[in-house]
């Protein structure tokens, strides 16, 4: 392969014993939490902390966790809890945050201070995500979507300010009023790199483009996805830039496994876990009033019927391979997927490469991970196979990892 | 399927109203403020409310000592400029009947 790419484990720790989804409204916001036995979660959360670790070992370029609210789909409510067992635990690899909602934050100071506390302890490796949260979490939280954006960039600035200049400094903002913001301790890197997941909306993508943030798509067609990036390139050109492929990242479920026949068989139930449970959720706890713009909405409803997107719950097997939602095969096939996903999306990050999906045992995240780390991930690196972290490539979204042009001081 | 003007529109007007009132949802002193109010009140509600639902100025009357609900037929949200004649009206025919 002559691509590049910089693959980055992520699993979204679900709690899968759930009813069935034609049996709840939702896995989200109404599903009771009596359906979570804390003796299960135990054994789970430790399960997919190990694989974290052993992401480590496998030489992935950087293990990811999120933030979560009330539901079954994915339960990291904390995300920095998650990090800070996964930077304890590991001694190299990046940890990347994807990311910190920050309006659902009463106070951005305190993920200020959190993130720069695990990069301080981890000694420079932690990658900082900032995310609005989804709408559901607007109903679960009941932070006030119509407001969301600006809080959210409002909070992003006084983060980044409170970790670039001295302090102590006022903040007196629209919804922030904070008379002494002086952090200690400051982060160890000038600021953990940003990077913006996103579910496609015009004022994110553009934004990202405008600040160089890495930008990242979850769960979308590969169609879908490729018209975002071609949005991003777009608003990049705009400020007078080339983006890097470094700023591009595809979330996108990937199972290997020894012949293709075993590939399906082993991953099947586990992807329609993800799409037909983990995503059951009902359009009023998608969108929230105000939490997209009416010109992001007329994109979304013209983008869903133009590409013929389906409700994540509607999706058979054979349309998430057919719509490229997952990648599912043996090794070469796995790896002349990514190559085409690569060229066509003009991207170079691989997030969620092989991690846990759905309802999957351990026992075959293991093998799937390994198997992806031994077989896939060397076609994607130069000759020795090493990790970003071993090769000394800068970590995606700092200045230094971006060309041709030096990013703006911020 | 939706006509997206249609879908745009409303959801902007959802908008709006979750600007004013998603959090908090409610005033939690206000039932007890309305119960203190001495005078004569007259609450005027629309026939059918989109964005407040009647409930509210069911509620309203209920508290205020003092106090009788009207609705304007053929009113949403904006009685004031929907009916503005009928609304008049029952405003100076309250006046008129608290001299």
């Amino acid at each position: 392969m002559t691509q590049s790419l910089q693959f980055f484990h992520f699993g979204l720790m679900p709690y899968p014993s759930i009813p069935p989804p034609e049996q709840i409204e939702s896995t989200w916001v109404t599903l009771s939490n009596s359906n979570y036995d804390p003796v299960v979660g135990h054994r789970l959360y430790n399960e997919y902390l190990d694989q974290a670790v052993l992401a480590e070992k496998l030489g992935y370029d950087g293990t990811c966790v999120n933030e979560h609210h009330q539901n079954a789909y994915g339960t990291m409510p904390d995300p920095n809890v998650m990090a800070s067992h996964i930077v304890a635990r590991t001694s190299k690899i990046r940890v990347g945050i994807i990311g910190n909602a920050l309006p659902l934050h009463e106070n951005p100071l305190r993920v200020a201070e959190s993130v720069a506390m695990l990069d301080v302890i981890s000694g420079g490796r932690i990658i900082s995500g900032f995310v609005r949260g989804t709408g559901m979490e607007y109903h679960s939280m009941r932070a006030n979507p119509a407001t969301s954006r600006e809080r959210f960039w409002e909070a992003h600035d006084l983060i980044i300010k409170a970790w670039t200049t001295d302090g102590p400094f006022d903040w007196q903002g629209k919804h922030f009023d904070i008379p002494y913001v002086n952090p200690w301790p400051r982060p160890f890197q000038q600021h953990p790199p940003i990077w913006l997941p996103g579910q496609g909306s015009f004022e994110t993508i553009k934004e990202a483009a405008k600040r160089r943030y890495p930008f990242m798509m979850v769960f979308a067609p590969l169609s879908f996805t490729k018209v975002n990036y071609d949005m991003y390139r777009k608003a990049a050109a705009d400020e007078g830039y080339e983006p890097a492929p470094e700023q591009l990242a595809f979330c996108v479920p990937t199972y290997v496994a020894e012949t293709e026949a075993k590939a399906h068989e082993e991953a099947r139930e586990h992807m329609m876990w993800l799409f037909h449970r983990g995503l059951k959720i009902p359009d009023y706890h998608w969108v929230p009033p105000g939490y997209m713009s009416g010109q992001s909405l007329r994109g979304m409803i013209m983008g869903k019927r133009k590409f013929g997107i389906k409700d994540h719950t509607d999706l058979s097997y054979q349309d998430l391979l057919d719509d490229q939602y997952i990648i599912v095969g043996t090794p070469q096939q796995v790896a002349e997927k990514l190559a085409y996903y690569t060229d066509e999306l003009g991207a170079g990050i691989h997030v969620a490469s092989s991690a846990q999906i759905g309802d999957m045992p351990n026992w075959k995240v293991v093998k799937n991970m390994t198997l992806f780390a031994e077989e896939v991930m060397p076609l994607f690196r130069p000759p020795g196979n090493q990790p970003a972290w071993e090769r000394g490539v800068p970590v995606p979204g700092t200045p230094a990892s971006l060309s041709p042009t030096p990013a703006p001081t911020l | 399927m939706t006509d997206p003007d249609v879908a745009v529109h409303l959801y902007e007007e959802q908008s709006t109203l979750a600007r004013l009132v998603w959090n908090p949802r409610y005033d939690r002193k206000m039932p007890r403020r309305l119960t203190r109010v001495s005078c004569p009140a007259l609450v005027l509600g629309a026939e059918h409310d989109r964005l407040v639902p009647n409930e509210a100025s069911d509620r309203y009357a209920e508290l205020l000592p003092d106090a009788r609900l009207q609705r304007i037929p053929g009113t949403g949200h904006g009685l004031v400029i929907e009916q503005p004649e009928l609304t008049a009206r029952a405003i100076l025919d309250f006046q008129g009947s608290t001299r």
